[in-house]
């Protein structure tokens, strides 16, 4: 076995290493390192987890991180269904116990998913949600955008909560704490539409809901190319603007129950702060998402941290 | 154009020094030329050339032999026989053969990859002298993996931003 020290990974990403798998630390820290580089919000949000179940949350994270960069490895949306189906087969394989060696993020999941014993239909979700991103069609309103979103970012706060729940501080298992993280997740999924909304136009799909496009008289050429929305960007204005409205009230929603949520589920509560600073920055640019995230917003690191030692959110 | 003003302009070699005074201004104007073997002009992140089996940077091959590259490949360049490792029994290839006589590089093996195993690096310059050098085979496409990792990562990275 050779050292995977060049990864710039430390101790934190390898906390556990059942002794029975060689290598299975190599695949975690893999899992790890390849969050840390390519979905920065989860990565951070992870860190505020135990150092046990750590190494877990970063397994389920770089699925999803695999999964959501798909489309971009494909040219056809028919290569990504077999990328898709073989993701499906693979999952299928863990839960079967036919799972022979495969690659690193299959073994790190199959550890964790043996540890924490995981819910195989979240998993189906998140993989059959992805097959939206290879088309470049519009949601249909905005009920099949929150559907999108719930089988997204709220599949994984769901397998994030049954793995923080496997700590034995009973993080799961009351409702109040489910309902929590999954508004937290429906904001941080709304937010992070608009968000990635420019680089979504770029790669030509658009997750505007094709109801309030229509209601609004924004064609789908004002939100591809971003010259025009700057000058006709009053119905994508008003679309974010309901957008947010939407996550703000979701946020108010998880304010509510927050009292009787545990301080273990930490890491599926704090994309709340980094949703929030993302709608206050969109606030500043006057609803002009364009304007707002030109450049990728950086999750505010100090308050994440400040909230989650304290445990007040 | 008068006969005399024609007559002068043929006289005084006006188009040969016109033609000169054009050379005379691209000798100050920077080349549009690279020293090629030496220089490389850019290429995209993109850019499909030839191919490579990557590994792990635990050094295990990524390969799982799940032959989805086999079944896309358009042209049917691909072979590959796949079976249990001997040291511990997990499934890889036993062969991987491409011909690259057939392949027409349209990167389709690279994206019905689940693993990233077999891209296409940015190697261009693999001309041979004769057309059986041409028939890879796995030993020669992990070789390439591992002569191209770092370039081939950076591609990859640099291909697929991700917010």
């Amino acid at each position: 076995m050779v050292s995977t020290s060049k990864l710039t990974t430390s101790s934190l990403h390898t906390e556990y290493d059942p002794a029975n798998e060689p290598g299975i630390a190599a695949a975690f820290a893999a899992c790890g390192d390849m969050v840390r580089r390519g979905d920065r919000d989860r990565y951070l949000c992870a860190l505020f987890a135990p150092a046990e179940v750590r190494a877990g949350l970063f397994a389920i994270a770089a699925l999803n991180l695999e999964l959501a960069r798909l489309p971009d490895k494909v040219s056809e949306p028919l290569l990504g269904q077999i990328r898709l189906q073989w993701w499906r087969l693979s999952i299928d394989g863990i839960y079967d116990g036919e799972i022979e060696s495969g690659d690193d993020i299959s073994r790190a999941l199959a550890a964790t998913i043996s540890r924490f014993g995981l819910s195989r239909d979240v998993f189906e979700r998140l993989i059959d949600a992805r097959a939206f991103d290879l088309l470049t069609d519009p949601p249909e309103d905005m009920a099949a955008t929150e559907t999108y979103i719930d089988n997204t970012a709220g599949a994984v706060a769901t397998l994030w909560l049954e793995v923080l729940g496997g700590t034995g501080k009973s993080a799961s298992g009351d409702g109040a704490c489910a309902q929590a993280s999954h508004h937290v997740a429906r904001a941080y999924g709304l937010s992070g539409l608009l968000r990635a909304l420019p680089y979504h136009a770029q790669k030509g799909r658009i997750y505007l809901p094709a109801s309030l496009m229509k209601q609004y008289q924004l064609r789908r050429e004002d939100v591809l190319s971003p010259i025009s929305a700057g000058t006709s960007g009053a119905g994508l204005i008003e679309i974010a603007r309901e957008f947010a409205a939407q996550a703000v009230s979701e946020l108010a929603a998880a304010r509510a129950l927050m009292p009787s949520v545990p301080k273990a589920a930490m890491p599926v509560l704090l994309p709340m702060i980094i949703a929030e600073s993302a709608l206050k920055c969109l606030e500043k640019a006057r609803y002009d998402v364009f304007t707002a995230f030109s450049r990728p917003h950086r999750a505010p690191i100090l308050k994440m941290a400040l909230k989650s030692f304290t445990g007040r959110l | 154009m008068s006969v005399l003003t024609r007559g002068i302009r043929t006289f005084l070699l006006g188009e040969l020094l016109a033609g000169m005074w054009l050379t005379l201004k691209y000798f100050f104007k920077p080349k549009v030329t690279i020293n090629y073997p030496h220089e490389k002009g850019f290429l995209s992140p993109r850019f499909r050339g030839e191919h490579a089996l990557r590994r792990y940077p635990s050094g295990e091959e990524r390969c799982i032999a799940c032959k989805l590259c086999e079944a896309i490949c358009p042209a049917q360049a691909i072979v590959i026989e796949a079976g249990p490792r001997e040291n511990d029994g997990s499934r890889r290839t036993t062969r991987y053969d491409i011909d690259m006589t057939k392949c027409i590089y349209c990167g389709f093996c690279q994206e019905a990859c689940p693993v990233d195993a077999i891209v296409e690096g940015p190697n261009f310059e693999f001309a041979t002298e004769t057309r059986e050098e041409l028939m890879y085979n796995k030993d020669k496409l992990l070789d390439n993996g591992d002569r191209w990792e770092s370039e081939i990562a950076a591609n990859i990275e640099m291909d697929t931003p991700y917010r």
